[in-house]
């Protein structure tokens, strides 16, 4: 009977071994997520410091540098990661909350910057796309947007804001372009559009956008 | 951290690894006695004693003869070997296909009126002469050495009945296949549960017994229409020890398509679950150890489980079809161009529960190969395996809650 009692802690304790090692395993991968979306977050940070100097020096030249497109992918790429992270369950995690906040930080300066670029040609089409968790058309709208940044990656810059992150500056914003619930709300090239629009609504509102993606699919 | 949801799933993960694991370690101590039967090949003993064989028949004109045919085949004194085929009132041509042993000096033939298996299994009972009984359902064949080799187990005279290594009689579909692989599960699991004497089954084809059970215990019970179950569950609660004889090869008949398997399964679980209520008594009941204190709670458990498993599944299903719903009218038919699929790791399901998993399925293969080199060369294919793995686990669920609902609503299932 003893025996058998320290077989059953015995088999316990393997078992808990076995866990202990896959929650371990398991959580330091998710730690390197979070490490790998920080080292992305320090590399865009440092383009946009680059690209803003070197406006600040010449004041017009650098349009190349400002449009390009590798930023504009970086974006979005991070932004891909912070949603999966949030999917996955680590949306309350305060790690992933403040990488939210410096992404959208770094979205506005990046937009500020090509923003004052006016002067330059070859703009891309700017989208500003606010969004929160309890809104019915907002995984919508999302998908459209995706869909877009990734089908006409030179051309169109998307900055998504969450509403519900704790940030002055993503409530300035939306005040400035007059947000109003209910949410989505689009800013394209400046102007401001509420509620759900589909791709060939923003097509319409953006024909820039429509020249080149027949262009990219007559390249193929 | 982590949500309620997964907190309870990594519960249920760990019981079936600690489960899985007993199991393992079980097997690594007995991992000699238990290989050693393998090899031994038993001669035949001058004295070895009478055995009757019951062959319940029911509307089985087919594969009667070839049973019967099986046992007559047997390594084993033919005067020691009685075998008593009783045609339980079938309504085809069942009793003409006996009619030729009618004169046979080893096979005794009864016609009786329909009354089902435990009926037929009581009468042969009553009528044997032999010190030991046992039964071979119609449907199932003897290898030539199987009796021999169980008889083997019997030369301990506190050995009451004994367990054969049951396998599939020639899998041909994909279903059929699935269990060859889950048998061999089944050999290795009853070899560790004998050793642990926490069997729960005595099953129909070609379990032994000393007759004298039976006397002290009493016959069979119609038992919710698993006898075999039944009986197994009796013995236990009375001590008598059930030993496995997995070196003593039984090849069974098995249902072709997944209805009838789900037809037998539901028929097994729910008559599992509701001989398991008749004895309650045994569960967490230290005078059962094993038994009662672990694999028969960890069996209700598991049986549990599934509906919670089952239920976050769906839940997870529906969410993933509104989420491609959403996506449709998001972006339209443009969501069906082809893109190729791009490898990241980021985005890999790394949850616990995936590497808890993949341990757990590990053992399972484990499990199946070490039910192969228990079973006298009986080896699965690679497609058998993967029949077993992807089918398993979907169908199983189904058989599972029909069998709680049955016994939620104590309905009982019919045998076909």
């Amino acid at each position: 009977m003893i025996k058998d009692w320290k077989k059953y802690g015995f088999t316990f304790l393997i078992t808990a071994a076995i866990f202990i090692t896959a929650i371990g395993i398991s959580s330091w991968i998710d730690n390197r997520r979070v490490d790998e979306v920080r080292t992305m977050q320090d590399s865009i940070s440092l383009s946009i410091l680059s690209s803003e100097t070197q406006f600040n020096l010449l004041k017009s030249a650098a349009c190349d540098d400002l449009f390009s497109s590798e930023l504009g992918k970086e974006l979005g790429d991070m932004s891909d990661r912070l949603s999966y992270l949030e999917s996955a369950g680590r949306g309350q995690d305060p790690d992933v909350i403040t990488l939210k906040q410096y992404y959208s930080l770094l979205e506005i300066k990046d937009y500020i910057l090509i923003n004052s670029a006016s002067q330059c040609k070859n703009r891309p089409v700017i989208v500003l796309y606010f969004y929160e968790a309890k809104c019915p058309d907002c995984d919508k709208q999302g998908d459209v947007l995706t869909y877009i940044r990734q089908h006409y990656p030179g051309n169109i810059r998307v900055y998504s804001f969450d509403n519900d992150l704790n940030v002055s500056a993503i409530k300035t914003l939306a005040n400035i372009y007059k947000i109003k619930d209910p949410l989505p709300g689009l800013v394209i090239n400046n102007k401001t559009y509420s509620g759900f629009h589909t791709i060939e609504d923003i097509q319409k509102i953006a024909p820039g956008l429509v020249a080149t993606s027949t262009a990219t699919t007559t390249k193929k | 951290m982590y949500s309620l949801r997964e907190i309870i799933t990594l519960g249920i993960l760990f019981m079936s690894l600690y489960f899985e694991m007993f199991m393992l370690i079980t097997y690594f101590e007995h991992r000699k006695s238990l290989h050693k039967l393998r090899t031994t090949t038993a001669p035949l003993h001058p004295d070895l004693p009478g055995v009757t064989i019951i062959v319940p028949c029911f509307n089985e004109e087919t594969t009667a003869v070839k049973t019967i045919e099986s046992l007559l085949a047997l390594e084993y004194p033919r005067e020691k070997l009685h075998i008593m085929a009783i045609n339980d009132g079938s309504t085809d041509g069942t009793a003409l296909a006996l009619a030729k042993y009618n004169n046979h000096p080893q096979i005794e033939i009864i016609h009786k009126e329909n009354g089902g298996k435990h009926t037929v299994l009581n009468m042969g009972i009553a009528r044997a002469t032999t010190p030991f009984v046992g039964c071979l359902d119609a449907d199932s064949y003897a290898k030539p050495d199987a009796l021999v080799r169980i008889m083997k187990q019997f030369e301990n005279p506190t050995v009451m009945a004994v367990v054969p290594s049951l396998h599939i009689y020639k899998p041909d579909t994909i279903i059929q296949r699935m269990q060859k692989t889950e048998y061999l599960i089944g050999v290795f699991l009853r070899s560790i549960l004998a050793e642990l004497r926490a069997l729960y089954v005595t099953p129909g084809p070609f379990s032994i017994f000393r007759k004298s059970v039976f006397e002290q215990i009493g016959y069979y019970r119609k038992a919710h229409n698993t006898e075999d179950m039944e009986m197994a569950l009796r013995m236990q609660s009375h001590g008598l020890t059930i030993a496995s004889a997995h070196d003593a090869v039984i090849y069974t008949s098995s249902p072709r398509t997944p209805k009838k398997l789900y037809k037998q399964r539901v028929r097994w679980t729910s008559g599992f679950l509701h001989n398991l209520r008749d004895y309650r008594g045994m569960l967490l009941n230290r005078k059962y150890s094993h038994l009662g204190g672990f694999v028969l709670p960890m069996m209700v458990i598991s049986a549990g489980s599934v509906l919670f498993v089952v239920a976050t599944f769906g839940y997870d299903l529906v969410r993933a079809i509104r989420d491609y719903v959403v996506h449709f009218q998001a972006i339209g038919y443009k969501m069906f161009e082809w893109s190729w699929p791009s490898f990241n790791w980021f985005y890999l399901h790394t949850s616990p529960l995936v590497f808890a998993g993949l341990v757990a399925f590990g053992l399972v293969i484990a499990f199946i190969a070490i039910g192969m080199r228990l079973s006298h060369g009986n080896t699965a294919k690679i497609f058998d395996i993967a029949c077993y793995v992807c089918l398993y686990s979907v169908i199983a669920p189904f058989w599972i809650i029909r069998s709680l609902a049955n016994v939620a609503l104590s309905k009982q299932a019919v045998w076909r």
